[in-house]
Formats: C-alpha cells, sequence, structure tokens
C-alpha cells in the first residue's frame, strides 16, 4: 500500500509542474 | 453580545491595527535579500552558511516557472519525508509511550495536510504520534509551510511592483530568510511567553493519575480499527466504561503551538487543539493566540502598499479584510450569545450563551471570536467545537473558508488570494465603465484574468464534487457523527476546511477512513498547488508588463469606493457558489431548530 500513497504523491506532482507549463504555454500564446 | 465583548473586540482590533505598521516594516526587510534586521548580526552568518550548505546564490532570481518548480520539488520531498517518518516512527527515537507506525492512508492524509499548512487531523496527537513526529513530521511543516505561503505572496507583490521585469525572486532564498528572521525569532519569544502561562513543554513519558470522583461514562463503540460501531438503524452503538484513572499527556506543546499560530498552521498538539489547558492555559494566552494568527496576514497588506509605493492600496485591503472579519465575529457571537431556543424550552439554562462544547474560561464571546479568526485567517486552530455551534454561529467559520481565505488569510496564502480577488474586481469594474482595466499602471490582460479565474474556480469544482461524492455515497454517510442538514454540513465543512487549507473541523465526522483519507488528502493538495500555480503564473504575467503612470483615467485603488467593490466581488463570488449547498446545511438547520423541535 505504501507505493500507493507514494505514487499518487507524485503523481499529483506531475501534474501541478504539467499545469504549470501548460500556463506558461498558454502565456506566450496570449501574449502574441 | 455584552459590554466585556465589545471591549475585548475593541482592544484586539486596536492592537491588530498597530502591530500592522511594525510588521509590514519588517516583512519588507526580510523579504529583500538586502533588506537589514536588528538579528542581521546574529543570523547573517546562519543565512550565509545555509546558503552556501544549500547552494543557494541569493543574487541569482528565478521566472515564475523555476520559482514554481522549485517550490513543488521542494513540497513533494518534504511531504515524503514526513510520510516516512509517521511510517516508521515506532523505529525512530522520541517515543517513550511505544506508539506503533501510522497507517498508511492517514500518513497519505496527514503528511499532505501539514505539507499544505492545512494541519487537518484525522486523529488524536497523543494517542498516535511520537514526540519526533510531532517535531521534526509535523512542526517542521509548520514552518516551511508557512514560509512558503509568504514566499508565494512576496513575489506576486514583486510581480505587481516591478516593471518590466522576467523575474519575481529566488524561492530558496524568501523560504530561508523567512523561517530564519521572521518565524523563528518570533516563535522562539511566543513559546516562553506561552510556557510562563503554564504551557508544557517536556520530553516526559504521560502521567497517570487517579479521578477525584470515579464515574460512568457512555462511548461510541469502535471495532479493532478504531471506526465506531454502527447499529441496524445506522446509530452508533454506545456502551458504558467506569472512569477511574485518566492519562495526563505530556510532550513539547509550547514551541508547537507557537509556530501552529503564527503561521496560521492550526495543527493541535492535543486533540482537544487550544481548548485543551495545556494549550491554551490563560486569557492572556488566549488573547495572544488569536492575535498571533493575524499578525502576519495583517502586517503583510502594509507589505504590498509599501512594495507598490501606494500605501493607500495596502490600507484598503487591510480595511476590506478587517470589515469581512467583524461582520463575520458580530454573527457569530451574535447566534452564540443568544443560545439554543430548543434547549431554552427545555428548561436548560442559555444566559451564558450556547455554552455546548465550550471552554466555560473562554465563554460564548471568545469562543465566537477565536472561531471566526481562525477560520478568517486559514488556521483552524479552535478554542471551541464548532461542531457544537448554533446553525448561523457554525456557518460563519464555513463561510469564512469559502470565501476563499482572504480575510487576513493563511501566512501569504492570505494575500495573494485577495489580490487575485483585487485582479477580478478590477476587471469587473472595468466592464462596467468600459475602461481597460489596470491595475497599478499595470494593464489586466485575457491570460492574467484566465489564471485569476482558474485559482478561484478549480479548487471549487472539487471542492463541490467531493462533497456531493461522500453525501452520496456510504463511505461518506457512515461516517457521521448526525443525521440531517447538520451531518451535511459535517460533510460540506470537511471539505471546505480542506479547500481552504484551514484544517479546523465539524467533530462529528470520523474522518479516518480509507475514503476520506484518500479524498480530503487530494483536497488539501488540489487547495493549495492548484492556487499556487496560477497565483505564480499571474505574478510572472504582471512583472512582465510595462509599468504605465497612473493618470486621472486610471481606476483608483484604494479608498472607500474601492474596498466596498473588493468586498463585494468577494461576497458574491461566495455567495453564488455556495449558496445552494449551505442552504442544505446550516441555514434549513436554523429554521428547523427554531420553527420546530428538531435538533440534529
Amino acid at each position: 500500500m505504501d507505493l500507493l500513497w507514494i505514487v499518487m504523491s507524485v503523481l499529483f506532482f506531475v501534474i501541478c509542474l504539467a499545469y504549470a507549463g501548460f500556463l506558461a504555454k498558454e502565456g506566450k500564446i496570449w501574449k502574441t | 453580545m455584552n459590554t466585556s465583548g465589545w471591549l475585548q473586540l475593541a482592544f484586539f482590533s486596536i492592537v491588530l491595527l498597530a502591530l500592522t505598521r511594525p510588521m509590514g516594516l519588517y516583512l519588507v526587510q526580510v523579504l529583500d535579500v538586502n533588506g537589514k534586521t536588528w538579528l542581521d548580526p546574529a543570523l547573517k552568518p546562519v543565512e550565509r552558511l545555509v546558503c552556501r550548505a544549500a547552494g543557494i546564490d541569493p543574487a541569482q532570481e528565478q521566472d515564475w516557472k523555476g520559482y514554481a518548480v522549485s517550490l513543488l520539488i521542494f513540497s513533494l520531498v518534504t511531504m515524503l519525508l514526513t510520510y516516512f517518518i509517521l511510517r516508521l516512527q515506532y523505529f525512530l527515537p522520541l517515543n517513550p509511550q511505544g506508539l506503533s507506525g501510522v497507517a498508511g492512508d492517514l500518513s497519505f492524509n496527514t503528511a499532505a495536510s501539514f505539507t499544505t499548512n492545512t494541519d487537518w487531523q484525522n486523529y488524536a496527537g497523543e494517542s498516535t504520534l511520537s514526540y519526533l513526529s510531532q517535531m521534526v513530521g509535523l512542526a517542521f511543516h509548520n514552518f516551511i509551510s508557512a514560509a512558503a505561503g509568504i514566499a508565494v505572496a512576496a513575489a506576486l507583490v514583486r510581480g505587481i511592483a516591478r516593471d518590466k521585469a522576467a523575474t519575481v525572486g529566488n524561492f530558496w532564498c524568501d523560504l530561508t530568510r523567512i523561517c530564519l528572521y521572521l518565524l523563528l525569532p518570533i516563535c522562539l519569544v511566543f513559546a516562553v511567553f506561552l510556557v510562563s502561562q503554564g504551557i508544557i513543554q517536556n520530553f516526559s513519558a504521560y502521567q497517570s493519575a487517579r479521578v477525584v470522583e470515579p464515574y460512568t461514562a457512555q462511548v461510541p463503540k469502535k471495532d479493532a480499527s478504531g471506526n465506531v460501531v454502527h447499529d441496524a438503524k445506522g446509530k452508533p452503538v454506545i456502551k458504558e466504561i467506569k472512569v477511574e484513572t485518566q492519562t495526563i499527556p505530556q510532550g513539547p506543546v509550547a514551541s508547537q503551538v507557537a509556530i501552529k499560530l503564527l503561521g496560521t498552521n492550526g495543527g493541535g498538539f492535543f486533540n482537544a487543539n487550544a481548548a485543551h489547558p495545556f494549550e491554551n492555559p490563560t486569557p492572556l494566552s488566549n488573547f495572544f493566540q488569536m492575535l498571533a494568527i493575524f499578525v502576519i496576514p495583517a502586517g503583510l497588506t502594509y507589505y504590498l502598499g509599501r512594495m507598490v509605493k501606494n500605501q493607500k492600496h495596502g490600507w484598503s485591503v487591510w480595511a476590506a479584510m478587517f470589515f469581512l472579519f467583524l461582520v463575520g465575529v458580530l454573527i457569530c457571537w451574535e447566534a452564540e450569545s443568544h443560545g439554543n431556543p430548543r434547549l431554552a424550552a427545555l428548561g436548560v439554562d442559555q444566559s451564558m450563551g450556547n455554552m455546548e462544547g465550550k471552554e466555560v474560561r473562554f465563554g460564548a464571546f471568545n469562543s465566537a471570536l477565536f472561531a471566526t479568526i481562525t477560520t478568517a485567517a486559514s488556521c483552524g486552530a479552535v478554542n471551541s467545537m464548532l461542531d457544537s455551534f448554533t446553525p448561523l454561529g457554525g456557518l460563519v467559520p464555513m463561510f469564512n473558508i469559502q470565501l476563499g481565505e482572504v480575510v487576513f488569510g493563511g501566512a501569504g496564502a492570505g494575500l495573494y488570494g485577495m489580490l487575485v480577488f483585487v485582479v477580478l474586481a478590477i476587471f469587473l469594474a472595468g466592464l462596467m465603465v468600459g475602461r481597460t482595466p489596470e491595475y497599478l499602471g499595470k494593464k489586466i490582460e485575457s491570460f492574467d484574468i484566465q489564471v485569476a479565474a482558474l485559482a478561484i474556480l478549480v479548487p471549487i469544482v472539487f471542492l463541490l464534487g467531493f462533497t456531493a461524492l461522500a453525501a452520496a455515497t456510504p463511505w461518506g454517510v457512515k461516517a457521521l457523527g448526525n443525521a440531517g442538514p447538520h451531518g451535511f454540513s459535517e460533510i460540506l465543512y470537511a471539505f471546505t476546511s480542506c479547500f481552504g487549507n484551514n484544517g479546523s473541523a465539524f467533530a462529528g465526522l470520523a474522518g479516518n477512513t480509507f475514503w476520506y483519507n484518500l479524498t480530503l488528502g487530494l483536497m488539501v493538495l488540489i487547495g493549495r498547488f492548484l492556487v499556487i500555480v496560477p497565483v505564480l503564473a499571474l505574478a510572472g504575467s504582471l512583472a512582465a508588463k510595462k509599468t504605465v503612470p497612473v493618470s486621472a483615467g486610471s481606476f483608483p485603488v484604494s479608498g472607500v469606493t474601492f474596498a466596498l467593490l473588493l468586498v463585494g466581488t468577494i461576497l458574491i463570488v461566495g455567495a453564488l457558489t455556495f449558496f445552494p449547498a449551505i442552504s442544505l446545511g446550516p441555514i434549513v438547520e436554523h429554521f428547523l431548530m427554531v420553527n420546530s423541535n428538531k435538533l440534529f
């Protein structure tokens, strides 16, 4: 079960990083 | 509502007002890498040592993406560290009670909760956690999660204040300086003061004492997993126990209480939190604990004014926050001081107000004031049990959180949440008068509104979704201590508290189950990081803009009109989003209490 919680934690933060990347990309689109 | 209460409220407000400027000025120095403080002779060498050991170059600033990545990676690593400390506490030192390792789901929930400055606790600290877990696993997070929140607020303020800049600061440097110059020194002094008031600070094993008058108590029967056993009708099975001895818990309490309040974390060393005499023994400790919750968020508004060179703007934001706080206190105090009419009809004395779940030494006023402060400020410490408040009295803490924790708010989180609303308010005002929205010389454009809307709306979708899921599933309903609208309020409050990274609870919910640990754990993470990421994107976007001089056509961001516009925007967003849900909970419960004999 430990693996489940660890993977879930890591996965959440990977999603957050992807979210930041998405917003960075959106920001550039709107600026141009 | 008595004279004593009015005087205490006035005194608290005056002291808070008086502390705002000095705290703000100190924050200006702390949040500047070249800032000077009177602690420099002692702490500058420590700061240099930390920076050198960690490879931090204070001169090298980060853009918003670098800032966000640093914060996210740091949060993940420290969250996993806490997870493993909790899981392995049996094998680790400072565990005189020999407490076993914490279950996986509870460890996940607790680690996520403390990483996000929430401190939601699905456990009783004194019976679950070792001293090492409390100090290294949790108190450590109380410092760094508060520091991370303040750092994000500082990054956003820099974004507003800077002109065509690519960077918003250095996360590692901000984190180090906030912990070293702000949180640690104040907590050291505050903890010593709390010890002087009677809060304990030791590593002793728990003491056992015979009670003066043995008694028989009725308690819910629990299974081997610690869950309440229910009968066929879904009601808890009650058993009788004779109580002859009492266990007196010990521990390093004062040091943890100081940061739990100053950092607006709220996680209690004991299950009863600030209602426990070892966590909040005197009226004076109660007063300073309430003050400690608000002092940094209030000071940050002055910091905002100073940084953007418009002190009136900072005070206008302070005034908007204070207005919302005052309205909340008065509604909550009024509801609690009137007591429960159904109990009055049964002949129970209600002259002191609704005293169920309250400490006699604090009374209705100080309980209502503490509850309003702790939920306005994303703290979550409690000196009374919110589950026992009257429906309207309990509505105030819940709605405070649902407004987005912007009424002074969490350390840092309150200011950046409020600034998102400022951007939204200016955008709405621009639409109404037909002007291009402009905030302190920065044009508010499509992307800024996109990220502001995302910061507000995305966590709310999860909050309402999880609440609906729990209310409609057996695992969600089974954990309730009450039926009807009050039971729904318990579910709504739990997810609201985690959404706002508050951590206080309507204590009737037995949340230590697999599904609640999972969903509430995810909610705290979503409520924290899916707000911080768009806020930092907003900081980066604003920093990159050219600042145009303020002219007669610029939207005024100070004064009564601006403060009222800001308050109106917050209330409208909160009311439109949550009115249907709170109607099903505290509002319908209030009318049932007043107009019928139904109590839940």
